[in-house]
């Protein structure tokens, strides 16, 4: 058998473990900004460009994609040249796919600011982005796929199944989920409306979580767990036990995210079903991970890469635990819409996704620099404040979700609602500060890594291409002994795998979504429901731009807390024509489903130039600068053209007329706020935004009251 | 190991040090803020301080010593051969450390080993139960109407529950008021009330002093619908659909109403300086005095009630 020589490729490694560190730091800061919005407005800086609604994207967008994106590129070309004993398939590919992301990261860090967005959570980038990100992915899986066939070892390692499942699933949700139609080079339409726009997106956000927070992490933690702490995995056989039904049943759970809406009770049933499955599948990983630890439990104590391990895994179990409890029907009904979501989310990322980025930073950089880590003091301080700052965060975060979530369900003996909108708001603002500081030790915690990290490069010198050697595989091979177990054979052919891991993915997604598509009966049409104005549109545009939905829902669940206090609850027949829809996911402020002809256009105009005129206490952001910055209108018959494509029934010829029914709705607006003594010109953008919410629900009130 | 826990001492210091720091940044914080707080303020703040301090404190102690009686479990000592396991490792079906050497696989990826350990037993009864358990949440809620509701019949039963409360309630405390009954109050007590009520609800849109900003002005004769105590009560009571007037009546009850409608009654005629132009029609004074009747003394015990 004859002996090769390779060279394993480390720069690689190194360079997305730098990005990782840089956009680590980068997407933290944005996250501690946003946090301070929540509790002090004067935090949104005054411009347009740092308000919430357009850089709290841009805090998610950082932390999933460039943050946690990065480390799984550093972790699995790290790994998966040494499980498949050959370095990267192609040095061109690994640099394309490392250049491409960062300009991907770039573009979105330009354009989310810019207000250029798509709306739909963690897709909000734009078109050419989008497909940016898909051909970067592809580069991705070529080489990892191309690495996979020309390897000198006989099987697939767990790390790999998983790293095989997060590359052919990510690119089926980013796809489907991203399906779009383009009306200039930045702004484009969802191809879907309303209530399927909601499935497919959150079938999409669920999976998100799950291939590209989990999965890739998952054999991350197979690979550089038992390296560290120098132990057998604890399990093989659960280990293919956890993958496939890990892999088959997260798909199915996304409806958990719209429960109580107007989703067909039977997706949402299909959802919290699956969700509860979930929770032995995801915790084979935590049992599989803390297992290989049992008898080492002492190195655990000595060593801060292990520690972080153990939290992070632990996080993982708590997270997969909590996260089938929430989908739990009536908990569901206290949760959803308040910070508990958000302390869901960030046990998640922070004690997870960053205490494993963490550790295997704090392995891994010593190694491809030949040298000790330069202070395991500094590494341990990280630790525990790192670990402090996840339960500042968290704590809070529970106990405000909680509050929040109780106050609006609660009504006086005379059967009112007992608090106002604002009233809750006002008592969680202290438990905000709270998360804030938890933020920041978090983030002084990665400071003081990055230093550590940057000071251990200095001392050594990175070994960019280290000799390895491993002999070919023989083509004639006959399984014996553990190989010829049934599951090995899967293990030797990659792409049966990769075929196989599709098919068991697609399942769950086809079953829920199809029938949304295919039958009518499942959406409801309403005679009443009409297509937007063409300034209603541009209002609606406006909105997507400044992210209103990242703070306002409009989904109205049918509770009584919420029709006493928003009016009638939502009907999926009222969504039809929102291409993309827009019913949220947290209620920082209150639902607008039906805020049409609530308030006089004065009310709104007063409080959008500055919200704590009209709802002293308020932390809206102001938007000051809509009532300076003139519509631009110049696209509005593409856009009526686009919407009809999509199926919005404007009549032929409509696109004609379109700019200037617009001027003339616009004109009865202003006309109107004149008489009120507030002088603006017609062709502002607030004033589209007025007409866009002066709308909101109105379809249903006024059958309503010319019913009555 | 006298060194060692001196050693968790001063780490325990450290803790307790920077925890007493960030509370003394955090009321800075709070000192800078410019936002109201609500009625909660600093007692609700400090109280809600200290409680999570000490959760986090505990927790991150509880994590700490675990850490540390884990180390020990690893003690050589203490492997034991699988006869005599420990309890846990019996509960958890963990082989022992000592026999393991008998489960390795004979294959290693880039030096690490996998165990061919069954899947725990505990943990297929974990799956089978879930699997079970949502089977029969789907039969619950789809199967027949007669076990688990489904959303919209859940709501419905919601909203004949909170009408049978209601009812019972206002017959316990006695009569209501609504626009049928509502009289003009004159007592200071009630116009105070109303007072107040007026500057936390109205006064962002009709100003402080009535004068109308987004709304109109409150304080002339002029009324867009009807300037009759029962009419300004409806008004409040159902708002103006379309023109931007809240219906408070998911908000206030009848006695509060009464009392806000009585109050801007009573400011009509102040000229308030720069006020909002007329709208609507003009109406004519009436005397509308108050009458202590019986129903004033109903008020009142629905006020006592409401407290």
């Amino acid at each position: 058998m004859q002996t090769e020589k390779f060279q394993y490729d480390n720069r690689i490694v190194r360079n997305f473990a730098i990005a990782t560190m840089v956009f680590g730091i980068v997407g933290m800061l944005v996250g501690l900004l946003v946090a301070i919005q929540l509790y002090e407005p004067a935090a949104n800086l005054g411009n347009q460009y740092t308000s919430f609604g357009r850089i709290r994207p841009l805090h998610t967008n950082a932390i999933i994609f460039a943050f946690v994106g990065n480390a799984i590129f550093m972790g699995v070309y790290y790994s998966l040249q040494r499980l498949c004993k050959s370095r990267m398939y192609s040095d061109v590919l690994s640099n394309i796919h490392f250049w491409g992301w960062q300009l991907i990261i770039v573009a979105a860090a330009i354009t989310l600011p810019l207000g250029l967005t798509t709306s739909k959570e963690y897709a909000e980038l734009e078109w050419p982005i989008d497909i940016a990100i898909t051909l970067i992915w592809v580069v991705f899986g070529w080489n990892m796929f191309g690495t996979i066939i020309k390897r000198r070892e006989r099987h697939m390692y767990v790390a790999i199944w998983f790293y095989i499942a997060t590359f052919v699933t990510v690119a089926v949700l980013h796809i489907v989920n991203s399906f779009e139609l383009p009306i200039s080079l930045f702004k484009s339409y969802s191809f879907y409306a309303g209530v399927q726009d909601a499935l497919v997106q959150w079938w999409y956000g669920h999976n998100a979580v799950a291939f590209f927070l989990t999965t890739p992490y998952l054999g991350m933690m197979y690979y550089y767990l038992p390296k560290a702490v120098d132990r057998p995995v604890y399990s093989y056989k659960l280990s293919i036990l956890h993958f496939w039904t890990l892999i088959f049943l997260y798909i199915w759970a996304g409806p958990h995210h719209l429960l109580y809406t107007s989703l067909p009770d039977w997706a949402q049933s299909l959802g919290v079903a699956f969700s509860i499955m979930l929770i032995a599948p995801s915790w084979g990983g935590m049992i599989n991970g803390l297992l290989t630890l049992r008898g080492a439990w002492d190195k655990v104590r000595d060593q801060p890469v292990l520690k972080f391990f153990a939290v992070g895994i632990t996080a993982y179990g708590m997270a997969t635990f909590e996260g089938p409890m929430l989908s739990l029907k009536n908990v569901n009904a206290i949760a959803h819409f308040t910070d508990w979501i958000v302390a869901h989310v960030h046990v998640g990322a922070l004690g997870w996704n960053g205490f494993m980025t963490f550790g295997i930073l704090y392995w891994l950089i010593p190694r491809i620099y030949q040298t000790k880590l330069h202070s395991t003091k500094l590494a341990n301080f990280h630790f525990w404040i790192g670990t402090l700052g996840i339960l500042f965060y968290a704590v809070p975060m529970y106990w405000s979700g909680f509050t929040q979530g109780l106050m609006w369900k609660e009504f006086t003996e005379a059967g009112q609602l007992k608090y106002e909108f604002l009233d809750t708001t006002k008592q969680i603002l202290s438990l905000h500060v709270f998360r804030s500081i938890g933020g920041t030790l978090y983030l002084t915690g990665t400071i003081v890594m990055v230093y550590n990290i940057v000071k251990t490069m200095t001392a050594g010198k990175l070994v960019a291409n280290e000799d390895a050697e491993a002999p070919a595989l023989e083509s004639n091979y006959a399984p014996t002994g553990h190989a010829s177990y049934w599951h090995k054979a899967l293990e030797r052919k990659p792409m049966t795998f990769m075929v196989l891991s599709i098919v068991v993915v697609l399942i769950g997604g086809a079953v829920e979504m199809l029938p949304t598509f295919l039958i009518k009966s499942n959406i409801q049409t309403i005679t009443s429901v009409k297509p937007y104005t063409p300034l209603e549109l541009h209002g609606r545009d406006l909105y997507i731009r400044e992210g209103c939905v990242g703070c306002h829902s409009q989904m109205i669940r049918p509770f009584r807390s919420e029709t006493e206090r928003y009016g009638e609850y939502s009907k999926a027949g009222e969504y039809v024509y929102d291409h993309p829809f827009l019913w949220g996911s947290k209620r920082t402020g209150p639902d607008l489903m039906r805020e049409g002809g609530k308030y006089p256009n004065s009310w709104h105009y007063n409080h959008m130039i500055d919200p704590r005129t009209m709802s002293p206490g308020s932390i809206m952001p102001a938007y000051p600068f809509l009532a300076e910055q003139s519509m631009n209108v110049t696209n509005i018959k593409d856009k009526i053209n686009a919407m009809r494509t999509l199926g919005v029934p404007y009549e032929k010829g409509y696109e004609e007329r379109a700019l200037q029914d617009l001027q003339a709705q616009a004109k009865t607006i202003s006309d109107n706020l004149a008489s009120e003594k507030i002088k603006i010109e017609s062709d502002k953008e607030l004033i589209a935004i007025i007409a866009y919410l002066q709308r909101l629900g109105t379809d249903i009130k006024l059958t309503n009251s010319a019913a009555n | 190991m006298f060194n060692k826990k001196l050693n968790n001492k001063m780490k325990t210091k450290v803790f307790l040090a920077s925890i007493v720091l960030l509370l003394s940044n955090r009321s800075m914080a709070a000192e800078a803020a410019t936002f109201d707080y609500g009625d909660f303020d600093t007692l609700y703040l400090k109280v809600m301080g200290v409680i999570i301090s000490i959760l986090i404190l505990i927790i991150v102690g509880l994590l700490y010593l675990t850490l540390n009686a884990l180390s020990r479990i690893n003690n050589p000592e203490l492997v034991k051969a699988d006869e005599e396991r420990t309890t846990v490792e019996k509960l958890f079906s963990l082989h022992s450390l000592k026999d393991e050497k008998k489960l390795l696989l004979d294959e290693s990826f880039d030096g690490i080993v996998e165990l061919d350990n069954p899947t725990p037993p505990w943990f297929n009864f974990m799956f089978y139960t879930s699997i079970v358990f949502a089977i029969v949440y789907g039969f619950w809620y789809h199967y027949s109407d007669n076990l688990g509701k489904l959303q919209l019949a859940e709501y419905e039963q919601q909203l004949t529950d909170a009408e049978v409360a209601k009812t019972a309630y206002l017959k316990k405390v006695g009569n209501s008021i609504d626009e049928s009954n509502v009289k003009l109050m004159a007592d200071a007590k009630d116009l105070t009330a109303g007072k107040e009520l007026f500057t936390a609800k109205c006064a962002v849109c009709h100003r402080e002093d009535g004068g109308g900003n987004v709304g109109p002005n409150l304080t002339d004769e002029y009324w867009l619908h009807g300037g009759q105590v029962s009419d300004v009560f409806k008004t409040i009571k159902y708002g103006v659909t379309g023109k931007g007037m809240i219906a408070w009546e998911k908000s206030l009850n009848g006695l509060q109403m009464a009392q806000l409608a009585s109050y801007i009654k009573s400011i009509g005629g102040t000229n308030p300086p720069s006020p909002k132009a007329p709208q609507g029609t003009e109406m004519e004074e009436k005397s509308e005095t108050a009458k202590t009747d019986s129903t004033a003394v109903a008020t009142d015990s629905l006020a006592t009630a409401l407290k």
